[in-house]
């Protein structure tokens, strides 16, 4: 997965996000031979499956706090009821079904993304955003802001220590709620306008050391090479593949 | 404590593949518009400008609040990017923050990327300069003027990003509309609060340390009117969805007709649009969409004609 190009990368993230969205939700045959490929993917880059499988599962712990409540509300369903310490509980097995898939749907994608950027220079994926079409304008936006951003989080962090070390930290008591709110509100807004003018600044000494570079609005990259017939090909097998996955998935479940 | 974060970034597998790749369309035309807008009209130093501006908000939106019941909200910057560099910049510097959450750290899907992008640069965006723009007209001088206004604004865009994400939820069949509408707009009514507090708080310190800031953009007298038919467009759109909304009865009738005093309620002396259902329609859905629609007109005529008499008499 290292040495295949970005761009190749790029039409395989969207290939998968494709095939899971538009096939049959209950398509389980489908999501385990595309899990199977994933992980045949991520052994072969050499990266660690448990590393990956703990980065995928990370990010799906919010959208679980998203859906979970849905098999103990929705009523639109058949319920079944049952009691834990005395507790009613109604739930629904359809529901809970569906929202195991929606899990897994989306689990899919996340990890089909998460090897693609663990095996992908972060300035390389940003730059190769140029040859998926998006405007030079907004390339160079993301460019600049990428390159900045680990300065100003470092300053974010320095003053946020700062602050904590004038002992603007949370208020103790249950009757301080409201206190502590606005306090936390308050000097995040004062954080932010210093980052801000921070940024004011900064922005026109980087306008001049780009004018003194050279700079007319275009974007300059040694990456930004013609496709070469491998990786033409390479986008073509990845291209069938998905068609014939939405093929086979409509095929054996029909609809 | 566990504290669980509520967000707006959609991702993959919550909407249908059709609404991924309809809101895709939609905000890569107003991403188009965008940057044939800064193309004519920016000026060039405005590019790292707005390439600051994004990390800056990005870095913002690592600092998260604690909300209610172990939730916390963070910055969505819609209206502070608004405020500080115009509303067409706003919406090219607001979709480099989502672009990269997405692609660099998967917050967000890859197909929900346009939907993503569409709730929080292009709504978002659009809302803060709807509300800012007609608060510049009721709202012009003081240092507190531009808090109040980025707070109304900032409260404003939260709540309805959050709206049209729930709705997106609601249209895909992942969560019912009386679910998720509910839910979201609840809990980011809220996360509003601690927006427009920060973004006043932010343009309290700018308008105190380098007023310069906030005085450039609204030097630009004219207003972008492509932006408010924008927030015409997608308040008729709301009002086109409402018959998904929930058709149980609202907290007061609930509460009324649980403890038995809703018959005690007078009817109104006449009736235009009962019930916001437009009589003479047989179809229920139809009527509930003529009501909206004829509610959202007359609202921006109203505040059009306010706008303009404000306008003359300033002019005056």
């Amino acid at each position: 997965m290292f040495s295949v190009d970005t761009r190749v990368k790029w039409v395989g993230a969207f290939v998968v996000a494709f095939v899971v969205l538009s096939i049959p939700i209950f398509t389980w045959a489908v999501y385990i031979l595309l899990f199977s490929i994933l992980v045949a993917l991520c052994i072969g880059s050499q990266l660690s499956f448990r590393q990956v499988l703990k980065r995928t599962l990370l990010l799906e712990i919010p959208l679980l706090f998203i859906l979970i409540p849905l098999p103990f509300i929705n009523r639109s369903l058949p319920i079944t009821t049952f009691s834990i310490l005395g507790l009613a509980i109604h739930i629904s097995p359809a529901e809970l079904l569906r929202v195991v898939v929606l899990m897994l749907r989306s689990w899919l994608i996340i990890f089909a993304m998460v090897l693609f950027t663990m095996t992908t220079p972060a300035d390389e994926i940003l730059i190769s955003l140029a040859a998926l079409g998006l405007p030079v304008v907004l390339v160079n936006i993301i460019l600049l802001m990428w390159r900045y951003l680990a300065l100003f989080i470092t300053d974010l962090q320095k003053i946020s220590s700062a602050r904590k070390l004038r002992s603007i930290s949370p208020i103790k008591g249950k009757r301080d709620n409201g206190k502590k709110f606005i306090q936390n509100v308050k000097s995040t807004g004062s954080i932010l306008g210093s980052l801000f003018v921070r940024a004011y600044e900064q922005s026109d000494r980087v306008y001049q050391a780009m004018l003194l570079r050279g700079f007319d609005g275009t974007l300059r990259s040694l990456k930004n090479e013609p496709l070469h017939t491998t990786q033409k090909f390479q986008m073509m097998i990845v291209l069938i593949l998905g068609f014939c996955f939405i093929m086979g998935a409509y095929g054996i479940y029909g609809n | 404590m566990f504290v669980k974060q509520q967000f707006m970034h959609i991702p993959d597998g919550f909407l249908s593949l059709i609404l991924s790749l309809i809101l895709w369309v939609v905000s890569l035309v107003v991403i188009f518009l965008a940057v044939k807008h800064y193309a004519k009209e920016s000026d060039k130093q405005k590019l790292p400008l707005m390439g600051v501006l994004a990390a800056v908000i990005f870095a913002g939106q690592m600092l998260n609040f604690n909300v209610v019941g172990g939730t916390s909200g963070h910055l969505l910057g819609a209206a502070l990017a608004t405020i500080l560099v115009g509303p067409w910049e706003a919406v090219l510097v607001i979709t480099s923050v989502v672009t990269v959450q997405a692609v660099i750290f998967q917050d967000g899907g890859l197909l929900a990327l346009g939907a993503n992008i569409f709730n929080m640069a292009v709504i978002g965006v659009t809302v803060s300069y709807a509300v800012y723009t007609v608060l510049n007209k009721v709202i012009r001088k003081g240092k507190w003027a531009f808090g109040v206004k980025g707070f109304i604004a900032g409260w404003c865009s939260i709540f309805i990003a959050a709206l049209a994400a729930a709705l997106e939820l609601a249209i895909s069949g992942t969560s019912p509309a009386n679910i998720a509408v509910p839910a979201m707009g609840g809990i980011h009514a809220l996360i509003g609060i601690g927006e427009g507090l920060i973004t006043l708080a932010a343009l309290m310190f700018i308008a105190t340390t380098k007023k310069e800031m906030l005085e450039q953009p609204e030097k630009k007298k004219s207003i972008d009117k492509s932006i408010l038919v924008g927030g015409l467009v997608i308040a008729l759109l709301l009002a086109v969805l409402s018959p998904l909304a929930s058709a149980y009865p609202d907290g007061l009738e609930k509460v009324a007709e649980d403890l038995g005093f809703l018959s005690k309620g007078q009817g109104p002396l006449y009736n235009i649009i009962p019930d916001y259902a437009f009589p003479g329609i047989h179809d229920e859905k139809l009527a509930t969409i003529a009501a909206g629609v004829i509610g959202v007109v007359l609202i921006a005529s109203v505040a059009l004609f306010t706008y303009r008499k404000k306008d003359n008499s300033t002019q005056k």
